[in-house]
């Protein structure tokens, strides 16, 4: 495996996951797949850069916990929360603390767009802290 | 039987025949023929009344199903979309077996979306049908297993486990299929609402089946929804399945008087039980339908 940036999927749902890497590996990103937030966190290489893709409502770890969970280890990963409701306060926390929302339903567009400009500052953060 | 008048007017009449033979008399013959059309017409219309009213029932439960339904759809079209926008990438760049591999994995997600899809409406379509009252011997553990299949999605945000004790075997019900799980999703929605504000290790609903031999009037086989809420108050436990009884903030209290009127047209009964660790049963006992013949 590269040190390249890669795409991290966190869903509970396989085949949202299955689609999204479909998509992702087509566009020639590295992706990965997660089926929890917790998985995610003990399994995944967080200290790198990269961009996560969640789910806010998940059974178990919530993807706003999990953004939480990756400042608190001041990971320079970037995080997009997909959510079909833009909650108050859950909204409020994840964008100031630099993460991106996209509301269902959005277009595969505003995924891309979400990811791209996700794993461009995710790697300014990651040299930021290299020098 | 149903008679024609000779101005072509249908009429129930109620037909009695008795002979009378007493020894050393000629023998008497009796006959009683009583109109009972207005007594039919009114059985009917009874019967119609009750079908809509079922029907109305679930169309309101189908209501509070419908976000979590246009969810469980929502989610198999995006995939469709997110599969078949990586198939035509596939396509503009250049061929390669593993390309051509990948294409065929994603035209079969594409197919097998669909059919779940197609599935969910199905199932929704059955559910809100108004179709006449049809029974049919049914499998009381498929039974279960479909209605909790409707309701799924909304037990799995609710973050509800489900434990099955199903028993194994079981002698068929002869059962309206849609009725049935009408009853089922009423009281797995029930104890989904007990639980959901439990703490996580507490929101299980157990689901049981069992043949139950104990019964006066032939084989029958009963189902438990079984949940670990908050339990029924003191004195609720016995008006629980009349009309407008509820413990619900928002309730209607109509959901269990209708599984109850479901069960009884059905030969059997419900019953509501404290659990003995803290909780609600609901008990449903169906008669064995007759398969085996003497």
């Amino acid at each position: 495996v590269t040190d390249g940036p890669r795409v991290f999927v966190v869903d509970d749902d396989e085949v949202v996951l299955l689609s999204v890497q479909a998509l992702l590996d087509q566009h020639g990103w590295t992706v990965q797949c997660y089926s929890s937030a917790a998985r995610f966190l003990s399994d995944a290489p967080i200290t790198g850069p990269g961009c996560v893709v969640t789910d806010l409502q998940m059974p178990g770890m919530s993807g706003v916990e999990l953004h939480n969970r990756l400042q608190k280890a001041n990971s320079p990963l970037s995080v997009v929360v997909v959510t079909g409701v833009a909650e108050g306060a859950a909204r409020q926390t994840l964008l100031a603390g630099g993460a991106m929302i996209l509301e269902k339903p959005y277009t595969r567009g505003d995924l891309l767009q979400a990811i791209q400009s996700g794993l461009a500052a995710s790697a300014r953060r990651y040299e930021a802290r290299r020098d | 039987v149903e008679l024609v008048t000779q101005g072509g007017r249908r009429v129930w009449v109620y037909v009695s025949r008795i002979l009378h033979a007493r020894p050393g008399q000629p023998p008497e013959f009796f006959c009683f023929d009583v109109d009972v059309t207005d007594r039919k017409r009114a059985e009917d219309e009874l019967a119609v009344r009750q079908a809509e009213l079922l029907h109305a029932a679930r169309l309101s439960s189908v209501g509070q199903m419908v976000a979590a339904l246009s969810h469980e759809v929502a989610q198999p079209l995006s995939a469709v979309g997110n599969f078949a926008a990586a198939a035509g990438l596939v396509l503009d760049g250049p061929p390669s077996t593993a390309q051509w591999e990948k294409l065929r994995e994603y035209n079969q997600e594409i197919l097998r979306q669909n059919e779940r899809c197609g599935a969910i409406l199905q199932r929704l379509r059955d559910f809100t049908r108004r179709s006449a009252v049809r029974r049919v011997p049914c499998d009381l553990n498929h039974l279960l297993n479909e209605s909790v299949d409707l309701i799924a999605h909304e037990l799995r945000r609710s973050e509800v486990r489900i434990s099955w004790q199903l028993a194994e075997l079981l002698p068929s019900v002869l059962v309206d299929r849609i009725q049935l799980q009408q009853v089922v999703v009423n009281l797995l929605t029930n104890a989904r609402d007990a639980v959901r504000d439990q703490p996580p290790e507490r929101r299980a609903i157990t689901i049981r089946s069992a043949a139950d031999g104990s019964v006066a009037d032939g084989p029958a086989v009963q189902f438990e929804v079984a949940d670990r809420g908050s339990g029924l108050p003191e004195g609720v436990a016995q008006r629980l399945f009349e009309p407008f009884v509820t413990t619900k903030e928002r309730g209607m209290g109509i959901g269990l008087s209708i599984c109850r009127t479901i069960i009884r047209d059905h030969g059997g009964s419900i019953e509501a039980a404290a659990h003995p660790e803290g909780g609600a049963i609901f008990r449903v006992r169906l008669p064995a339908g007759e398969e085996r013949r003497p």
